[in-house]
């Protein structure tokens, strides 16, 4: 009788499961408490998008005003130019960035000596805790006219660098500092889906005569594979998200014509130049919704494309 | 059964939303959608101790010092007024967009610095008009430093349909005393070795001269700059209007802003060549605020756009980079050469470039008390106190000159830490210095500096002619010249400066890129607002 009541259509009823896994709803609260309070509730800013705003009147009350903030960010020259740079900047980054991390784990992977993996892995992890403000200061003094770099180029009698007045070279300083900063904090997460792998697997392939890079090929790819996949859909979702915190912490007036994000833009608008913030909330809206089509069309081609598990 | 579980659980879900929402909210009063005060200021009292939460720059830092209970100025003046101030901090680098989130969420505090009217007069008139900043009363009778201030001619273009909604911070009494505002600073020693003992009389002059100089003296930068905006000092020399971004010039009967001007070419030129003549900074683009002066103090460049004022510190700085070398021999003011008309031109600007503001919902109790202070921080009794201290404290008058009494190892901001930070609400006090009561220094070597800065800027008060700037225009409101304060014009200087191509066809094409951006719809609404106001 009593499980008649707890199931139903053979399914265990909402409640019996949230009692008998109390604790372990209970240790995702203070989480989903976390999404629902900073970022679910705040969501209902987003409709200043479609509102003139007026501080008086506040968010819910301020006049809607016919889309006048998208006709606004359309016809805006500078919008087109950080869309542009963004596309450019997140692609490059996909294209670049993305696949070091899963190099580097593989290379650290296949080390001999297990206490100079060690040493590499914590060199390499260690960038991740300096902020891009010291980061930004670091590499300016690297690179400036009076910089080191330039210090040794003049003692060698060479020409001095450009590279962050230089619009090409400033990308390439973009990707190659952020893979510096980054690539071993991302690839702890691939170095852990190596450490799943049986060992027996590589033992077997070497007596089947397979060499490292057959081994490589055979058992560790299969296994990086699928979270590489899921970090792919992710990376993807984001792709509007081109890396406030370098970009703004790096870029200068020679090269903002290149270097101008949305989000860089965005926190212009909001804060320098205009006198609401409806156009601001207007074009972080656009780039949420276009990072929302790119996640689940991501995750769409990966699962029926590439035949993966996807996220959901 | 599942699906009525599923709705009660979004129901759920909602409401705690919805008192998440709620509790995040704060009331509005819209009823104070004008925003005026009926507040009278003949029945004023100080009877009651008031609580007042001021933002200012670094206020709380003054309030954390260890010696903030022993400022006296500041205890005098909550003890005279009744009042007890609650800092809010602002720094220099979030003072503006603190002010625009406190104003969306209702959270402005009772007294608040900005620069809406001069940086954003669009923002300023919509907060006026939304009721979001009090206005001022137009009875101002019981607070004559004030009165005072507002029957300037260069505050009235401030008023909104009729009234003020700020207090202008100033700065000096005049447009025309801001002479050493963009200074060119030089090493006069160096020039004076490398044969150069009177002052350029030309850009081609300055040129020859800073070269001599970077000979002598290998590895040096010949021109740097307190930062990027302070490039179009170098206009004073051919276009002057234009080393104040905001001018709007008339040109064949027209109005236009001055960097739209062909005037501006000369100026442009030259930046770029001093540029490509390697005189000029290479890292003017990555360069923070003040890295041009803190290079001119170390010795490693020859001239600077900036360095007004010499302070303590930065007289430490010099004597430490540069041992041996006496800092007011060594260092000297370079007048401007002459324009193309014969004249050497001063920077002009309105003579507050920041204001005080009061947020709507402020009882007329505080709102009255407020004003009180700040009418009292706008006096002449406090700009002493604020320069120089307490008289026979921490100064002495001796044959009509103020003499320190400090110690040693004593300063005024260590002393009065409070009223250091705090004293800046009401005026920025510029011209005290000028007025000749400001104290002597003990330090020889900062007495004479000081003594040069005054004799410099007498005689350029007097021999030099300021920019002539119509700053009724400078102030006018329109929707599309408000937007014009997106442009990021020293910015693009930079760039013209850095690129390869003809500066000037540079340059046009940048301005090219300003009209898409608003500029021809601001010169049709100037224009046309300019004859409805009668201004020629």
């Amino acid at each position: 009788m009593q499980n008649a009541l707890r199931y139903k259509n053979g399914k265990r009823s909402w409640g019996a499961g949230v009692r008998r896994h109390k604790y372990f709803y209970l240790m995702v609260l203070p989480m989903v408490l976390f999404y629902l309070i900073f970022a679910y509730v705040p969501m209902y800013g987003v409709v200043l998008a479609f509102k003139e705003f007026n501080y008086s009147l506040g968010i819910l009350h301020s006049p809607w005003n016919q889309f006048q903030n998208f006709h606004e960010v359309f016809g805006s020259p500078d919008f087109k130019t950080a869309f542009n740079n963004t596309l450019l900047i997140s692609f490059g980054r996909l294209l670049i960035e993305f696949p070091m991390p899963i190099l580097l784990a593989i290379l650290l992977n296949e080390m001999r000596s297990s206490g100079l993996k060690r040493i590499y892995q914590t060199v390499f992890t260690f960038p991740h805790f300096i902020s891009w403000v010291v980061l930004s200061g670091i590499i300016t003094s690297l690179l400036s006219d009076q910089g080191v770099l330039n210090q040794l180029l003049e003692a060698f009698g060479m020409g001095k660098n450009t590279i962050l007045f230089n619009n090409g070279s400033f990308l390439g300083l973009l990707f190659a500092s952020n893979i510096w900063k980054e690539a071993g904090w991302s690839a702890i997460i691939y170095l852990a889906a190596i450490a799943g792998i049986n060992p027996e697997l590589y033992e077997a392939a070497s007596i089947d005569g397979a060499n490292r890079f057959q081994q490589i090929k055979a058992i560790t790819w299969p296994v990086l594979r699928n979270t590489a996949a899921i970090l792919l859909i992710l990376a993807v979702g984001g792709v509007m998200n081109g890396g406030f915190d370098q970009i703004f912490n790096l870029y200068n007036p020679a090269v903002y014509q290149r270097s101008d994000i949305i989000d860089t833009f965005v926190y212009r608008s909001a804060f320098t130049d205009a006198t609401g913030f409806g156009f601001s909330t207007t074009v972080g809206l656009l780039k949420s919704v276009i990072n929302f089509a790119l996640l689940f069309g991501a995750n769409f081609i990966v699962k029926h494309g590439l035949k993966e598990e996807g996220l959901y | 059964m599942n699906l009525k579980r599923t709705a009660m659980t979004g129901v759920a879900l909602l409401l705690i939303a919805g008192i998440v929402l709620g509790g995040c909210g704060k009331d509005r009063d819209t009823n104070s959608a004008a925003g005026s005060s009926n507040s009278s200021a003949s029945s004023s009292t100080t009877d009651s101790n008031l609580e007042l939460s001021v933002a200012a720059w670094d206020i709380q830092t003054g309030f954390d010092n260890p010696n903030a209970k022993n400022d006296t100025i500041y205890n005098d003046l909550t003890a005279k007024f009744n009042v007890k101030i609650k800092p809010v901090q602002v720094t220099w680098n979030d003072w503006q967009d603190k002010a625009k989130v406190w104003a969306a969420s209702s959270q402005l505090p009772d007294i608040f610095v900005n620069s809406l009217a001069t940086d954003n007069p669009g923002l300023y008139t919509t907060w006026a008009k939304q009721g979001v900043i009090k206005a001022i009363p137009d009875d101002l009778s019981a607070y004559p430093n004030l009165q005072k201030i507002f029957s300037l001619p260069s505050v009235q273009p401030l008023k909104v349909n009729g009234k003020f909604y700020m207090i202008p911070r100033m700065s000096y009494d005049d447009s025309s005393d801001w002479v050493l505002d963009r200074p060119i600073r030089y090493r006069k020693d160096w020039a004076a070795q490398a044969g150069f003992t009177s002052e350029p009389e030309s850009f081609d002059d300055f040129v020859k001269m800073t070269q001599a100089v970077m000979k002598q003296h290998p590895g040096i930068i010949g021109l740097s700059t307190n930062n990027q905006s302070y490039l179009l000092t170098l206009f004073l020399g051919s276009f002057p209007e234009l080393t104040n971004i905001k001018t709007w010039v008339k040109e064949n009967d027209k109005w236009i802003p001055a960097f739209a001007s062909e005037k501006a070419y000369t100026g442009i030129e030259q930046l770029r060549s001093l540029y490509t003549d390697g005189i000029l900074d290479k890292d003017i683009a990555i360069q923070k605020d003040a890295d041009g002066v803190s290079k001119f103090l170390a010795g490693q460049s020859f001239a600077v756009f900036g360095l007004g004022t010499m302070t303590d510190d930065k007289l430490a700085s010099f004597t430490k980079a540069n041992p041996g070398v006496s800092a007011s021999n060594a260092i000297g003011y370079m007048n401007i050469w002459p324009a193309a008309d014969g004249k050497r031109y001063t920077f002009v600007e309105t003579p507050y470039w920041s204001e005080t503001y009061f947020p709507s919902s402020l009882s007329d109790e505080k709102f009255e008390r407020a004003l009180k202070l700040m009418d009292y921080l706008a006096s002449e009794e406090f700009a002493g106190l604020m320069a120089n201290g307490i008289e026979n404290v921490d100064y002495k008058i001796d044959n009509g000159k103020s003499v320190s009494l400090l110690k040693d190892n004593e300063s005024l901001g260590e002393k009065y830490p409070i009223t250091k930070n705090l004293a800046f609400l009401g005026t920025w006090n510029n011209g005290f210095l000028y007025t000749g009561k400001q104290v002597v220094s003990r330090n020889s070597e900062m007495a004479a500096l000081q003594q040069d800065q005054i004799d410099t800027y007498n005689k350029f008060k007097s021999e030099d002619t300021p920019t002539p700037i119509d700053f009724n225009v400078f102030l006018l409101s329109t929707p599309a010249k408000d937007k014009l304060g997106s442009l990021k014009i020293s910015d693009d200087i930079v760039k013209v400066i850095l690129e390869k191509g003809d500066p000037i066809t540079v340059w046009k094409n940048i301005l090219k890129g300003y009209d898409s951006k608003g500029v021809q719809d601001a010169i049709k609404e100037v224009n046309a607002e300019a004859a409805k106001q009668g201004i020629q």
